[in-house]
């Protein structure tokens, strides 16, 4: 069992090792981390997932772009493959903070904002499943309702893909107007965000679980009042 | 601190946008944004040279939507440079236009003022020459009873015998002309062979010179290439923005435009219709050709300019899998290009304006408000009136309508009634009770101004001065205002009610009219405050005529006369009157006197009737009242005894030479004299300056009148402007008016500091050769009149239109203001009908690729033919959407990338397409971090000069910037500025680095011209895309190392090549072997022009060339996150080591 310092030096070393994109290094502290008995849980939450919360807020003050976001990623993965034996095998399952269905609209390939979003969001603990791109719009509603998402997150780049969205939207309040839905993408702004009926727009793949969060907070507001 | 609102504004053609705050003019919005427009008045409404045009509609791609709702409202002082078409297409005055709301502002090209630097010139390259169309000459034998073989026959024999064409076909319209073409080249006729298979054009006589056109359709700007067709060289180019930008600036948004907008495809089609057709206008006239010359044409443009130029739905090349409508090249008849067909229009009309208001002094708009009269919409058609002047229901009355002189209606039948329809305005409302004007705001209070008379000049003159907010005192001798219109015309002919009204109207604007006060000096009124005055005194004084008797108790003068009648004086002034004069003061006096009770009054004139200055119908009405008249006869000498007229002695006259008047100047008849009885004499000979009531320090010219600038009116004194009579000498009344306004722009520029000459309003052109075919003749309505045995007194004589009949005097109008607005309105009937080169010939227009990959990528294929070359080759079509080719004679591939408008300086906040002041070449010294750099049309450094006037960065700067920053250590090579550097250009604005690449100091727009970080992400996100399309496309061909790399593009010659490899717009290549050739679309498409086979070969390459998608590569996100690092993440550039810094 590593000592408590010795235990905030490899959490340390792991959220350096992600938010200095550096893979090797990842790897050899997560090693190091099931080496020296810090727990797997801890050692992901507190360690590579910080470590990528903080280079999202980096890619938020501007100092990091996507290169340096994706690469940050590729070491977070790194990190979790050595750790993910260890802990499927304690059988424990982490607190699951909320759930998203997330898709590139049809008539869009444009992915790469759509992947940095769905990694935050899973770094930061929640459920999110992944309907990829060029995604049928009523795939979004059949989703939802499948997985009763509290989020849909909506992806485009291109504005002629965008112009899908409003449709989208309405597709699925008609089936389900509690769940909040998330737009992103180039094209978009608040102020579109806000005429296509969407509850909330994020302009970076950071402020994205912010916004989600943001949003759930105000549905159980909402609730709490009634 | 309450934060002001601001909203987003967008100019177009330029792009340039930002956040402007409430309450803004667009012209100062302009400014900010660096975007310039006209304007000479120093922004006051009065040079009319700003005008901008105000787009409807939602803009996803900016999220906004534009209206013009989201300006203030349009004001008076803008409104009068503005027809109603114009009102309705949204234009406005930047100048004027306050920020509301968001709006998109199109600035046409007349409102600009640095002209678009198009870099697209055609580059040298060796074409082989084998046209599609040739010409052939041939002479045959004339038709005769033994030989009567029919025309087209004949001419196929013939061209078989000569040159061997054989199954030829002609063009129908083409053979509708053939048999008069023959007859008028006496036999011998000219023919133009499109492939050999079809005639499309018929010429008499031998004809050697054929043109073809090539053009690039770019989504930013359209190029045109005018070839001889015979020796295959470039006669002249000609370019322009794509007229389609206004609708979204990369084809993405252009598409959805078509998707959200109703009639999208078509506005956008036509758009480019009409822009092809302006290449065509300007290659034509450049080359002194007529468009018909032109035999051949190529296009090329890419995917979505394709479909948008052939009228085909983009809707589906909008979104994955992106297929086009069809891949073919296509031969389309020139005269069958967009929709609809129409005759060709009459090219002579001209000018901007309708007859009858250029015919106005005062420049009243008469078709405008007849067009409102005739809907019955009188109160607006009155507010149109007000626009030019006060006095609707006065010169309704009075006018000599000049305007009806005008009016092209009086070539068919007879003029409109526009002077009786302005007074039906103004009873109208008189009847109905007009509510109270309310006052205007004086925004100038800090400027009061002074007018000294309160005549037409004058009162025209504080109409305009306080409707543009300068307080206005209005100095008046009389006790009561209006000058000659109260004093000089008789009640029956101006009622004091309707000049009382249109007086108080300009009153209660807030005009302080000032009676019985008469100013001594102008010097006194500007030590009273005011800033500059207006004379208008008007002439009072009866000159006389110098002959003897003058004297005598019973000889009045009109002037004075009229004057005591006008005050309610109704003394007759004698039995038998002789009045003498022509002009309108002596028919008015005569009337005036038969109405006091007169028995006989006689109108004694020096010329014959036509020559009279009096309005004719005021003649005529005399005439019915019993009013004699006698021509040719002027008097030498007035005859009384006990201070009582008793006679005239008369002198007859005869006509010589015309005078300086035109007319013809009376002589006396030696020897003619008779007498006349007559027990009084009005005078009505001229009105002359009562000098004695005139400020003392102002000079007078040679007539006695007060000397005056016949445009500005300004006089000898500083500040001081005169008008109406008391320059004119007796004038009308609508020339009093017009002088009025235009001391008003005269003292408003003296005011604001304007150049009084330069910055006045143009002047309206006059619209001719309006068409009047199947106008059916309808005389105009009568006037009605009260007969004269029903006339009493001073009872008005002339009455009111009836509605009915109002409206359907205004129907008569010929509306001939639709054929202006620089023809504006044909071009729209014109629109989509067809490519105007010879109607016959066809444009040919290149295959496409793949769907993001168009027929511009076939040009620059065919240009540069990689598939002849050994060396693996990547060619880079730089443009709003980025296009690559590789590989080499064994196998060719392509593929697209959305690069984004970054490079044509879009998204870039202050990057602007090529243009005078835009910054096109950057050097920043790595130990001191100062920049060098250089502007478009200049050839110094910003060094060298004072000001060097930059307004932003152009392409090829932005090209130069990052490799710049780079290579002197201020960003890294993620692309991050270097926080820690000490450098003053590099600062932090709103949480976001930035680096000054130009200061305020350097520019013309007075800011900063900066980089800031989300700019260099920009640049990144399309380098990257270019690197990763370079990088997979060497994968799939299995290639470790280019061979060669080409760079084309709009700028693609002016690129610089060292800037692009650092950047890592493509992976590492020997510096030798890169090239940049400048637009080879476009030369690809003069090629096809001038060379079938290479038409043929496009055909078969556009084929062949494998299209790659980049995004179905499954690592395309890495491939293209390491592409974004200067110049790479990874990759190695061993050609580039010298110019690399070291690795620290």
């Amino acid at each position: 069992m590593a000592s408590e310092e010795r235990t905030s030096e490899i959490l340390d070393k792991l959220r350096q090792a992600v938010y200095d994109f550096e893979e090797d290094d990842a790897v050899k502290w997560a090693k190091t981390a099931l080496e020296e008995g810090v727990d797997p849980f801890v050692a992901t939450l507190e360690g590579l997932a910080t470590g990528m919360i903080e280079a999202g807020e980096a890619y938020n003050r501007k100092e990091y772009f996507v290169p340096e976001l994706l690469m940050c990623a590729d070491a977070l993965y790194a990190g979790l493959d050595v750790l993910k034996p260890a802990i499927d095998a304690s059988g424990r399952t982490a607190e699951v903070k909320g759930s998203i269905v997330l898709g590139v609209v049809e008539g869009d390939v444009h992915d790469i904002g759509k992947n940095l979003v769905k990694m935050m969001f899973e770094v930061a603990g929640w459920t999110v499943y992944d309907l990829g791109k060029d995604v049928p719009l009523d795939k979004f509603v059949e989703e939802q309702l499948r997985t009763d998402s509290d989020v849909v997150g909506l992806s485009a780049l291109m504005t002629t893909s965008m112009l899908a969205m409003p449709e989208v939207i309405k597709r699925i309040r008609a089936k389900n107007p509690k769940v909040r839905i998330l737009l992103g993408g180039a094209p978009i702004n608040p102020e579109i965000a806000d005429k296509y009926g969407a509850d909330g727009y994020a302009k970076t793949a950071g402020t994205a679980v912010d916004e989600a969060i943001n949003l759930l907070k105000m549905l159980k507001e909402e609730e709490g009042r009634k | 601190m309450a934060e002001v609102e601001k909203f987003m504004v967008i100019f177009q053609p330029s792009g340039r946008r930002g956040y402007v705050e409430k309450g803004r003019t667009l012209k100062e919005a302009s400014v900010s944004l660096g975007v310039d427009i006209e304007g000479i008045c120093g922004e006051i409404a009065i040079c009319g040279k700003c005008k901008v045009r105000i787009e409807e509609g939602e803009f996803e791609k900016y999220g906004i939507k534009s209206s013009r709702d989201n300006l203030s409202p349009l004001g008076p002082a803008e409104k009068k440079f503005f027809n109603l078409t114009q009102e309705q297409e949204g234009y406005r005055l930047a100048c004027q236009a306050k920020v509301q709301g968001d709006v998109v502002v199109f600035v046409p090209e007349e409102s600009r003022l640095g002209k678009q630097v198009v870099r697209k010139a055609a580059t040298e390259r060796p074409i082989k020459l084998n046209p599609a169309v040739r010409k052939y000459s041939v002479t045959m034998q004339k038709a005769s009873l033994d030989d009567p073989l029919g025309d087209w026959e004949r001419l196929t024999q013939a061209l078989e015998e000569k040159h061997g064409l054989r199954n030829l076909t002609i063009d129908y319209q083409e053979l509708l002309k053939l048999q008069d073409t023959i007859r008028e080249g006496e036999w011998t006729i000219t023919v133009s062979v499109w492939n050999g298979r079809e005639v499309i054009k018929t010429e008499p006589g031998e004809v050697e010179k054929a043109y073809g056109l090539a053009v690039d359709v770019g989504s930013t700007t359209v190029a045109g290439y005018l070839c001889d067709l015979v020796t295959g060289k470039v006669v002249t180019t000609a370019s322009m923005m794509n007229p389609q930008v206004i609708y979204g600036e990369d084809v993405m948004s252009r598409i959805s435009y078509t998707m959200t907008n109703p009639d999208g495809l078509k506005i956008l089609n036509q758009a480019i219709i009409d822009g092809l057709n302006g290449i065509v206008e300007d290659v034509a006239s450049q080359a002194g050709i007529l468009r018909q010359d032109i035999v051949d044409m190529s296009i090329v443009g890419n995917t979505c300019m394709q479909h948008l130029f052939l009228n085909l739905n983009p809707y589906y090349i909008g979104r994955a899998p992106f297929p086009p409508a069809l891949h073919h090249s296509l031969d389309i008849k020139a005269r069958e290009w967009g929709l609809k067909i129409e005759k060709e229009v009459k090219k002579e009309i001209t000018g901007n304006s309708p007859p009858c208001q250029v015919g106005c002094p005062a420049g009243v708009n008469g078709q405008d408000f007849l067009y409102l009269t005739a809907q019955g919409k009188y109160v607006e058609a009155l507010e149109l009136v007000r626009l030019a002047i006060p006095f609707a229901g006065v010169l309704g009355r009075v006018c000599t309508h000049p305007c009806e002189q005008e009016c092209e209606r009086g070539k068919v039948d007879q003029p409109l009634s526009l002077r009786s329809m302005h007074r039906f305005l103004a009873d109208h409302e008189l009847a109905k009770g007009r509510s109270k004007a309310a006052p205007v705001e004086l925004v100038k209070k800090e400027k009061p101004v002074a007018v000294i008379g309160s005549g037409p000049a004058g009162l025209t003159c504080a109409y305009e001065l306080i409707r543009r907010g300068y307080p206005v005192t209005v100095f008046e001798a009389q006790p009561e205002a209006g000058g000659m219109l109260r004093y000089g015309i008789p009640d029956y002919r101006l009622p004091k009610k309707v000049l009382d009204e249109e007086i108080a109207f300009i009153a209660e604007l807030g005009v302080d009219i000032r009676t019985s006060t008469p100013v001594a000096d102008t010097s006194a009124l500007f030590k009273q405050g005011f800033k500059a005055v207006f004379v208008a005194a008007g002439a009072w004084k009866s000159p006389g005529m110098g002959i003897p008797g003058e004297e005598g108790h019973t000889v009045l003068h009109a002037i004075d006369f009229l004057k005591e009648v006008n005050r309610g004086n109704r003394a007759v002034p004698g039995k038998q009157v002789a009045v003498i004069g022509g002009g309108n003061a002596a028919v008015d006096a005569a009337r005036a006197a038969k109405r006091l009770g007169a028995s006989e009054v006689t109108i004694i004139y020096r010329r014959s009737p036509e020559e009279m200055p009096a309005i004719a119908t005021e003649v005529a009405e005399a005439e019915k009242e019993g009013i004699t008249f006698k021509f040719l006869a002027a008097p030498v000498a007035i005859g009384s005894s006990n201070g009582r007229v008793e006679n005239l002695k008369l002198v007859q006259m005869e006509l010589g030479e015309p005078d300086e008047s035109g007319r013809r100047r009376p002589l006396p008849v030696e020897g003619s004299e008779f007498d006349f009885i007559a027990d009084s004499v009005i005078l009505a000979v001229g009105q002359a300056l009562d000098t004695a009531k005139l400020p003392p320090d102002i000079a007078l010219n040679e007539s006695g009148y007060i000397a005056a600038d016949p445009v500005t009116l300004a006089t000898s004194t500083e500040g001081v402007f005169a008008g109406g009579d008391c320059v004119l000498g007796p004038a009308d009344a609508i020339g009093a008016v017009a002088h009025g306004q235009q001391a008003a722009i005269s003292m408003e520029l003296y005011l604001e500091g304007v150049d009084i000459v330069n910055g006045r309003p143009p002047a309206l052109s006059r619209v001719e050769n309006i068409p009047k075919e199947g106008v059916v003749a309808q005389s105009r309505v009568h006037t009605p009149v009260v007969e004269p045995p029903e006339r009493s007194g001073f009872g008005e004589v002339e009455l009111t239109l009836s509605d009915g009949d109002a409206k359907a005097e205004c129907k008569r109008c010929l509306n001939c203001g639709i054929y202006a607005q620089t023809g504006e309105e044909e071009v729209d009937r014109m629109r989509g009908t067809g490519i105007h080169i010879s109607p016959g010939a066809y444009v040919h227009v290149l295959p496409i690729e793949a769907g993001f990959v168009g027929s511009d990528n076939v040009g620059v294929l065919i240009a540069e033919e990689p598939y002849n070359q050994d060396k693996i080759e990547l060619i880079i079509d730089i443009g709003t959407n980025g296009e690559l080719i590789m590989g080499n004679r064994e196998r060719l591939i392509s593929s697209s990338c959305a690069t984004g408008p970054a490079f044509e300086g879009a998204e870039i906040k202050y990057g602007m397409r090529a243009a005078p002041g835009a910054i096109e070449k950057i050097v920043i010294d790595p130990v001191t971090k100062e920049v060098k750099f250089k502007v478009i049309d200049r050839d110094e450094w910003n060094t060298e000069v004072e000001n060097i006037g930059a307004k932003g960065m152009c392409g090829s700067a932005i090209i130069d910037v990052i490799p710049q920053l780079f290579r002197a250590g201020i960003i890294d090579r993620t692309g991050r500025f270097v926080k820690e550097l000490d450098s003053p250009r590099l600062r932090e604005t709103d949480g976001m680095a930035e680096f000054v690449i130009a200061w305020a100091r350097e520019t013309s727009i007075n800011q900063d011209v900066i980089v800031r970080q989300d700019d260099i992400r920009a640049i990144q996100l399309a380098k990257g895309a270019m690197y990763a399309g370079a990088k997979i496309m060497m994968r799939t061909l299995g290639v470790e190392q280019l061979d060669k790399v080409i760079l084309a593009g709009a700028f693609g010659s002016y690129i610089d090549k060292e800037s692009a490899a650092v950047l890592g717009l493509f992976p590492d290549c020997d510096m030798e072997f890169v090239y940049a050739v400048g637009n080879a679309a476009g030369d690809g498409a003069r090629m096809a022009l001038l060379n079938v086979d290479k038409r043929r070969e496009a055909d078969e390459m556009a084929r062949k060339v494998e299209y790659v998608e980049l995004t179905l590569a499954p690592d395309f996100d890495k491939v293209f996150a390491q592409g974004m690092w200067i110049p790479h993440m990874k990759d190695k550039f061993p050609h580039l080591e010298h110019l690399l810094p070291k690795k620290e």
